[in-house]
């Protein structure tokens, strides 16, 4: 394969916002195909060299990506911010062009800054490299892999978005994953609702396309799906947002006798990770309606497309059919 | 004494009611003689005036000069190259150096090189707490003595109420205002920019504008408490103008000041994560825009200030959320405000007066910012009419951060005179 043609239109995934509905579908279709075809799957990556630049810590985030590259016969290299030049005090930008000047397919990042990895991607680019940068979540910002890993989920269960209700309910305020949710479930049709502690609820997020419901239980009782949200501790500052973790899971929490109020054929999601007794209740999250499992199944098959779309192999976006 | 004429000019001061058109204008030496002389008199030095309009020089009441100890950001002779080119004859030099303005060696470091840089008046504004650290008050009585002309922690607000209160005491004595960047900090805990539905989107922790209300109302409340003489900074936010309006009408002895990106920008400039638009305090929205630039025509807002502050690639290169705020304004500020002019949200005379009479009230000075016969030379000449683009490359400053990089004003400052000296001028 020439790397050349290979270098052509690297596409960067920054973020779900910037993304048609044809292009959520296109990337939804591969991704189907990737995980009940695996006759498909051909090493179209061999030999790229794909960096997992991670500045926050992740276990499926990561794994799962580098199991998608692997699958893909791409060469996996991995960063921590712990262990990389970051401790020694390099800029963003330094490190993007120096890994730049390494010539990599994709580098993919984590950071707990929003907008970090557009700033890569103009680092990358000013040095004239070509490489797709591809978003792992980025501070409150974005996390697309993870909406698209989500919308992948909810379409094995649901024919179309079109009209349907879906719940996010949690700490949306510092939620990357609500976000990206949110723009991609508006971009295919879908009613989005919005519960949790209205100090972590924004609602200036409702001229996005969101509805907030002061009451989870008015979610509960008519989403075809919930996901369920974890409390992000380690994102605040100054005083607790709400008055107790058991305070929280009375008022918000998906409890079992919330859950034996939603519709019959609805489901839960959880990004994870999660924390059982607190947004979930360890019997709901794995009992029946739980999709959490299958959710993690199709991060591989959906970041797959992903980076075959970053490296625009074979032509890719324009050859797929829907 | 060396004599300049300046021939056929319009003479526009707000402060003395003055517009005539077609006037000479004879300066000697420091001083600004006559507003009314014949065309022909002799001088060593003749301007040609025709088409250009004389006003008072421009007083700036917020800038960051840098030195002593960001000399990489800006340096007091590269800062007030930029205030001449953006037509101000006297710039209030905030404390936000290293060490800070909190002793009088510092005061009289910066007078020093601020003398060695030229003419252009630089005037410090004094620390309101050592060290800015607002914990006990900084030796105003003696920073007084030494020139120092009001008192701030500049871009920091006073979080003790009953500091801030024994500081407006002191300076009720002294008869100096006390200047404040009113924000409730608990509010804005975290906060990068304006709390909204940009913020939402970019998934950046915002600071509400009720923070600044907050800052605001506590703020009126000790100065109608103390009968100090309080002059609020850079406002931002419809909420504060209101409150102002209102502390105003009931007496209270209090000025404002808005900064020139906060008349025409909102929030959404930092779309993209784009850090030069990263400001303190945040760039807001439209309802709040046009609510500041309301109270600057009604005169609710005294001044236009220009926050004007450098920061390097180094510092505003990073992630949005790491990156250093401000942004240079000394050579924009005019075109802003002529800007609103043209689309006629501010008259001529108002975007005037905001530059010249409205910050010379601010410091209680009535020497500058006015025309007057025998006072001293600061002039500013400017072309309503000469559409320009603000290149950076052709900045005075030594740092390169604005949002206003290209952008094309109506007219602009073509000359300018501190003192009797000529400190810009692209006449020739």
């Amino acid at each position: 394969m020439s790397t050349v043609l290979l270098r052509r239109a690297n596409q960067h995934l920054l973020g779900i916002e910037t993304l048609s509905a044809l292009d959520i579908r296109q990337i939804l279709a591969r991704a189907r195909i990737l995980r009940d075809a695996p006759e498909q799957v051909h090493g179209v990556m061999a030999g790229v060299p794909v960096i997992t630049l991670f500045y926050e810590s992740s276990t499926r985030t990561r794994v799962s990506f580098e199991m998608a590259a692997q699958k893909l016969g791409a060469s996996t290299i991995s960063i921590s911010a712990s262990s990389s030049s970051v401790t020694k005090g390099e800029s963003l930008w330094d490190t993007g062009r120096t890994l730049a000047s390494m010539d990599p397919g994709v580098i993919i990042i984590r950071h707990s800054s929003p907008g970090a990895p557009q700033l890569l991607a103009e680092a990358m680019e000013s040095v004239g490299n070509g490489a797709a940068v591809v978003n792992a979540g980025d501070g409150a910002h974005e996390h697309p892999t993870q909406a698209l890993l989500d919308a992948l989920t909810l379409l094995d269960r649901l024919d179309s978005l079109e009209g349907r209700t879906i719940g996010i309910i949690g700490d949306i305020a510092h939620s990357r994953v609500a976000r990206s949710n949110l723009f991609l479930l508006r971009k295919l049709g879908a009613r989005v609702l919005l519960g949790g502690p209205r100090s972590l609820v924004p609602k200036t997020l409702e001229p996005l396309g969101a509805r907030i419901v002061r009451d989870v239980d008015e979610i509960i009782e008519v989403a075809d799906a919930v996901m369920m949200l974890r409390v992000q501790f380690e994102r605040m500052q100054g005083p607790p947002a709400f008055p107790s973790l058991s305070d929280y899971t009375r008022t918000y929490g998906l409890t079992a006798a919330r859950a034996r109020r939603m519709p019959p054929q609805a489901f839960v999601m959880h990004p994870g990770p999660m924390n059982r007794g607190i947004e979930i209740d360890p019997e709901v999250a794995d009992g029946p309606t739980s999709v959490v499992a299958h959710q993690v199944r199709n991060g591989v098959a959906a970041r797959m497309a992903v980076l075959e779309r970053a490296m625009d192999v074979d032509g890719w976006s324009s050859s797929k059919d829907l | 004494m060396k004599r300049t004429l300046i021939r056929g000019v319009r003479v526009f001061d707000p402060g003395a009611g003055i517009d005539a058109r077609d006037r000479s204008v004879l300066i000697e030496g420091p001083y600004l003689r006559y507003l009314n002389v014949e065309p022909d008199v002799l001088a060593d030095r003749v301007v040609d005036g025709h088409g250009l309009v004389l006003c008072p020089g421009f007083i700036d009441l917020r800038s960051h000069l840098g030195e002593p100890g960001f000399t990489r950001q800006e340096s007091i002779a590269t800062g007030v190259a930029a205030a001449a080119a953006g037509g101000f004859t006297t710039v209030v030099m905030m404390p936000t150096t290293e060490p800070t303005i909190d002793r009088v060696e510092v005061v009289e470091l910066i007078l020093s090189r601020a003398r060695a840089a030229g003419s252009t008046r630089v005037l410090p504004a004094g620390a309101l707490s050592l060290g800015r650290k607002g914990e006990s008050l900084a030796e105003m009585g003696n920073l007084s003595a030494a020139g120092c002309v009001l008192f701030t922690d500049a871009d920091r607000s006073v979080r003790d109420s009953q500091l801030l209160r024994y500081a407006m005491e002191t300076a009720y004595d002294l008869r100096m205002p006390i200047a404040t960047h009113a924000e409730d900090e608990w509010l804005s805990l975290g906060g990068v920019m304006n709390e909204g539905e940009v913020s939402a989107r970019l998934g950046l922790r915002g600071s509400p504008s009720a923070a600044e209300a907050v800052g605001v109302a506590r703020d009126l409340a000790l100065a109608e408490l103390t009968g100090a003489r309080l002059h609020l900074g850079h406002v931002s936010t419809a909420g504060a103008a209101e409150l102002i309006r209102q502390a105003k009408r009931r007496g209270v002895r209090v000025t404002a000041e808005v900064s020139p990106l906060h008349l025409i920008l909102t929030d959404e400039a930092t779309l993209g994560y784009n850090t030069a638009a990263k400001l303190v305090p945040p760039l807001r929205t439209q309802v709040d825009v046009d609510a500041v630039v309301r109270a600057l025509a009604d005169g609710t807002i005294d001044a236009v200030a220009t926050d004007h502050q450098g920061q390097t690639e180094l510092d505003k290169n990073v992630e949005f959320d790491r990156a250093a705020s401000g942004s240079i304004g000394l050579e924009t500020a005019f075109g802003v405000v002529l800007e609103l002019v043209e689309q006629g949200r501010l008259t001529f005379e108002r975007a005037v007066a905001v530059l010249t009479r409205g910050p010379a009230q601010v410091l209680g000075r009535r020497d500058l910012g006015r025309l007057i016969a025998n006072g001293t030379a600061d002039l500013v000449l400017v072309d309503p009419h000469a559409a320009w683009e603000f290149q950076l490359s052709s900045s005075f400053s030594r740092s390169r951060n604005t949002p206003l990089s290209g952008r094309m004003f109506p007219g602009r400052v073509v000359w300018s005179m501190a003192r009797g000296e000529v400190t810009f001028d692209i006449l020739r």
